[in-house]
């Protein structure tokens, strides 16, 4: 089951260590301006930030500092007033809406603080959803792929139920598994453990640690935690709008 | 993808019941109403006892008259001179018949009035008609040319007059004048215009039986094609036909026009022609156009009411969307889905208008507005509900569609409904 | 208040214009429906100016191309009188009341012209026959017979017409457009004015008649000869059956159909009732349709604004105050799509469509308004009083 998850040899590589890093992400004088009629307010300002494949690095900062703006560029949700953004090497600028998603479809997998699991849909299927939109894959596959998600966080048991008989803790463990099915080049998660009791917060965070240790899954992770902080490998902060460290 | 897209639409469908109710009934009345609209008209047009072939039949109503000088226009049904000497020897027809829009005429029994709709036939329109006979037969090419005073009463009829169906060979006095009862029919719906009457007689008996060769007369024609293929020929070669016909009166009479046209058509260019009447045009695209632009609009109050449900709507499903968005879904994927949501509902509220239908019909038919006529449900029909079904799912669900599929997929995972 | 209710709606104005065309749609289809039902319903409850009750047509035909010789429709018309049980026979047209036939033409007198009038031809038997109500004047009999001019009796809307206030007894009119020689036949002196007579359908609005003397020879080229028979009270079948009969007994060439009046006219009117009813039932399910929409789009608004609602109460609304707001900012949405309506509505009778007088359009706008602005009140009450029970304090807590 594990080499499912590993069957597209171009998005996966291994481990990276240390001297070797090859940039997954690289955002270059990145600014983010929000505009209105009256007031302009500028939520990032001159960013440089390169994630190497393997690297788990978690942004840290108050409220308001951008690190949801800059986990939505990072996403490719949304885009920069000014600077590059590339991925796997390439800049995305020039794409279209369609390319976008299917790059955040292929490279990319997102971890909510809400967990933002669909209630209409059984676990299983919740962790199909990014798969569903890779119009080569069959049903078959798909299913496969997205319990062998599951199995790696710990929820074979628990495929057919939905989101509403789940803990908080295991429903994280879901939109882990969703962001896992694609197999993605990297994870970015905004406060994981944001709504998490300290127990199930101190779970995921080791189920992080684990991907990124034992399969090498790159993560970009928000976070309020001193804590949680430390156990990554690197730590950026912010304050208004500005890399500070 | 699709099976995932219809568990979702199922579990909207069954997450706020009373939306679902107020969608529904909308979508299920419009497409009952527009089906027992269709319904009436399937009767009217398509195939039914006794014009079981209709598909292979051709009809002419009239002959226009152009008169000389700029007089105006005469319209008339054509005489038996003209049926006789022309019609009956085009080639491509299997069969002609003939028959008359039905006059009044009057029967008593023994304290009653009967008012009847008499029809003038001949032995061929028999043939050509699949009538269902309770007892006896039609009369014959050989009685009509002989005069006889036979004649074929509806079941209704028979009853009335001699309170039994089973009249075969008795006599009936209608408009004082006796005629020998050769056969009983089922009731034919009054809608049915050329098959309708209550007694049918001879053409032979009718006062407009005139030997001359004048060409208006009170006869309309139905031509049978021997298949339904055939019918562009036979309609070409009585078009051909009539520009040989021999005009009787010229100094009166410059010109002659007439067709034979399939039912819809008859209908058509008798009821929308208002143009110059020398050109040929059946209107049947006209009619086709008035119809769907007629039913567009019908439907656009409901469909707007269902926008205007499904718009309000959207933020319930900000959240799905936004992570739809972020694992990959582009803006068509979503309009996809959601398109299919909609569809799913207009299908469930079509086959619901279709029960619906069912059971408006039955209180149409109890109350009958047309005598003998009873509506129903055919397959085509119900083919036509589908592709109603399907427009009226676009048309609710395209705007709010396109709508979902433009929310600001971060601001959909923050879970307010701003728009990009 | 108002000032801030329009500026909320404003603001929301795109949500808003769905409403708004919807309350428009809805608006046009009321208006639609309530002007067919004023105007069939007024001339349903217009008196048709003559008494149907007890009146036969009787109708005798010769045939096409066969004269009628008026020696032969004498005798018919004798002895039909003389069985017991036919109060009176009175010769006419072929355009019979509530059949499909008519004959119209517009007439003038010293300029002023009338709209397409229906003309029959009458015999001095027909005002016993039919019973029209005589205003002025007197109707036809045998004095006429000396007349220059044809005898004619009009109809009270057709005398305010061509003559106003003028007295119109002994005046002569004639065809709009008579042609260079007009024939003494074609030059009508009034003789007497009756009420206005709606001989078409229960549901159709009286229109000018004229009835014109008939002159002995105007039958010799008639096919058909078509008489209205007063009989008395109760006559039925038997007297049908004997009236055939004794047509026939004069002679067997002609055909005979008699007819009960009353029976034409419910027949008649079911071609304007099925009609009116599809087109009723159709406005209803639409108007239930659009009043369940818009309760649903209320309500679900209702709660998704429950922290607006929320916050207004800890400011110091109160809870009847929240009601009146929702209920007044869907008031004022009703407006915009009314206004919208009415604008449409209005050409009507701006532009006269149809030819109908203006009062029942502008009765129908003000009733189709009236309908929307209750049936919105209707939809808004409940949400509005869902909204007016928001706690504020769950409200906040829940943002």
């Amino acid at each position: 089951m594990e080499n499912l998850l590993a069957t597209s040899p171009e998005t996966r590589s291994q481990p990276a260590a240390g001297l070797g890093a090859t940039p997954v992400l690289r955002l270059t004088n990145i600014e983010k301006v929000y505009q209105t009629k009256t007031i302009e307010t500028v939520a990032l300002n001159q960013v440089n930030l390169t994630i190497n494949r393997g690297e788990f690095v978690s942004v840290m900062g108050p409220s308001g500092c951008g690190k949801s703006t800059l986990l939505s560029l990072m996403g490719l949700l949304d885009e920069p007033t000014s600077g590059t953004i590339e991925v796997d090497g390439r800049a995305v600028q020039s794409y279209s809406d369609r390319e976008l998603a299917g790059l955040r479809n292929l490279k990319i997998g997102f971890v909510f603080q809400s967990y933002h699991l669909i209630n209409d849909l059984s676990v299983v299927d919740n962790v199909e959803v990014p798969l569903l939109y890779r119009k080569s894959m069959g049903g078959r596959e798909c299913r496969q792929r997205a319990l062998a998600a599951l199995d790696k966080v710990g929820l074979s048991a628990r495929t057919g139920h939905f989101p509403s008989q789940l803990s908080g803790g295991q429903r994280q463990r879901v939109a882990i598994a969703r962001a896992l099915a694609g197999g993605p080049e990297i994870i970015l998660a905004d406060e994981p453990t944001g709504n998490l009791d300290s127990v199930m917060g101190e779970e995921i965070m080791d189920l992080l640690l684990g991907l990124n240790r034992q399969d090498g899954v790159t993560i970009v992770m928000v976070t309020h935690d001193e804590q949680q902080a430390l156990k990554t490998q690197r730590v950026v902060r912010f304050f208004d709008g500005s890399q500070v460290g | 993808m699709l099976l995932s897209y219809l568990k979702i639409a199922w579990k909207v469908l069954m997450r706020r019941k009373f939306f679902t109710f107020i969608s529904l009934f909308g979508v299920s009345f419009t497409l009952m109403i527009l089906l027992v609209v269709m319904a009436m008209f399937d009767h009217l047009v398509g195939p039914g006892t006794p014009a079981k072939r209709v598909d292979r039949m051709l009809f002419v109503n009239v002959i226009r008259h152009q008169m000389v000088g700029g007089h105006g226009w005469m319209n008339m049904p054509a005489s038996i001179h003209f049926v006789d000497d022309y019609v009956r020897k085009l080639k491509t027809p299997e069969k002609v018949g003939i028959t008359t829009t039905s006059s009044n005429a009057t029967a008593f029994t023994k304290s009653k009035l009967l008012a009847l709709d008499l029809t003038y036939t001949d032995g061929n329109f028999w043939q050509i008609m699949d009538f269902d006979f309770v007892s006896g037969r039609a009369f014959t090419g050989e009685e009509v040319k002989s005069a006889q005073r036979v004649c074929v009463l509806n079941e209704t009829t028979a009853r009335n007059y001699f309170g039994t169906p089973d009249v075969v060979g008795r006599t009936i006095e209608i408009d004082l004048k006796r005629y020998r009862v050769a056969g009983v029919v089922r009731n034919v719906s009054a809608a049915h215009v050329y098959a309708y009457a209550d007694v049918w007689v001879p053409y032979t008996l009718s006062p407009q039986f005139y030997k001359d060769n004048r060409l208006s007369g009170e006869f309309l024609v139905v031509l049978l094609a021997p298949s339904a293929q055939a019918v562009p020929a036979v309609r070409e070669e009585y078009r051909q036909m009539v520009k040989r016909v021999e005009i009787p009166n010229p100094k009166e009479v410059q010109a002659i026009f007439s067709y034979a046209d399939p039912v819809l058509a008859s209908f058509t260019r008798a009821i929308l022609n208002h143009q110059d009447q020398t050109v040929d045009d059946d209107n049947i695209d006209t009619f086709y156009f008035m119809v769907g632009g007629l039913a567009l609009l019908f439907m656009l109050l409901p469909a707007l009411n269902l926008v205007n449900l499904n718009v309000t709507r959207i933020l319930e499903r900000s959240g799905e969307i936004g992570v739809r968005k972020a694992f990959g879904a582009a803006g068509p994927d979503l309009v996809g889905q959601f398109l299919v949501e909609n569809l799913v509902l207009a299908l469930v509220g079509g086959l619901l208008g279709l029960g619906l239908a069912a059971g408006a019909l039955a209180l149409v038919n109890e109350a009958h507005p047309v005598a003998y006529a009873h509506f129903a449900l055919s397959w085509r029909v119900f083919g036509w509900g589908m592709v109603l079904t399907l427009v009226f799912g676009l048309m609710s669900g395209v705007y709010p569609a396109w709508k979902m599929s433009r929310l600001n997929p971060v601001a959909a995972l923050r879970g307010s409904g701003e728009q990009k | 208040m108002l000032r801030h209710l329009f500026t909320l709606i404003w603001n929301r104005k795109r949500a808003n214009l769905l409403l708004i065309s919807e309350v428009f749609f809805s608006f046009v289809v009321l208006f639609g429906v309530g002007a067919v039902l004023i105007t069939v319903g007024k001339n349903y409850f217009t008196p048709h100016g003559f008494n149907y009750e007890d009146v036969w047509r009787l109708e005798v035909r010769a045939g096409q191309g066969l004269k009628m010789p008026r020696a032969e429709l004498d005798d018919v018309v004798r002895q039909v009188k003389a069985l017991p049980g036919v109060r009176t026979v009175a010769l006419t047209s072929g355009n019979l009341p509530f059949i499909f036939n008519t004959n119209n033409s517009a007439f003038a007198y010293k300029g002023k012209k009338s709209p397409p009038t229906n003309y029959y031809d009458a015999d001095d038997h027909y005002l016993e026959a039919t019973q029209l109500h005589l205003r002025e004047g007197r109707w036809f009999t045998q004095t006429d017979d000396g007349s220059n001019h044809r005898p004619v009796v009009i109809t009270q809307d057709l005398r305010e017409i061509l003559f106003g206030d003028e007295p119109a007894l002994g005046k002569i009119f004639t065809f709009s457009e008579p042609g260079p020689n007009i024939k003494p036949e074609d030059e009508f002196q009034v003789m007497g004015v009756v009420d206005n007579v709606n001989m078409e359908s229960d549901f159709s609005a009286p229109i000018p008649a004229m009835w014109k003397r008939l002159i002995p020879y105007d039958t010799t080229h008639w096919e058909t000869a078509s008489m209205l028979v007063r009989v008395a009270p109760g006559e039925g079948g038997v007297l049908q059956e004997k009236i055939a009969r004794t047509v026939a007994g004069v002679t067997r060439q002609w055909t005979t159909e008699v007819r009960v009046v009353n029976d034409d006219r419910l027949h008649r009117r079911m071609f304007t009732l099925v009609p009116v009813v599809g087109l009723c039932i159709m406005g209803l399910f639409l108007i239930i349709n659009v009043a369940l929409g818009l309760f649903g789009v209320l309500w679900y608004n209702i709660s998704q604004r429950r922290a607006e609602i929320g916050l207004r109460r800890a400011m110091g609304a109160t809870g009847a105050g929240i009601g009146w707001q929702f209920l007044g900012e869907m008031m004022v949405v009703t407006t915009f799509g009314v206004v919208l309506g009415a604008v449409l509505a209005a050409q009507f009778p701006l532009l006269n469509a149809f030819d109908l007088p203006a009062e029942p359009y502008l009765l129908a706008i003000g009733a189709a308004a009236l309908a929307v602005y209750l049936i919105t009140a209707l939809c808004a009450w409940q949400p509005s009083r869902l909204a007016a029970g928001i706690q504020p304090a769950v409200a906040l807590r829940e943002e």
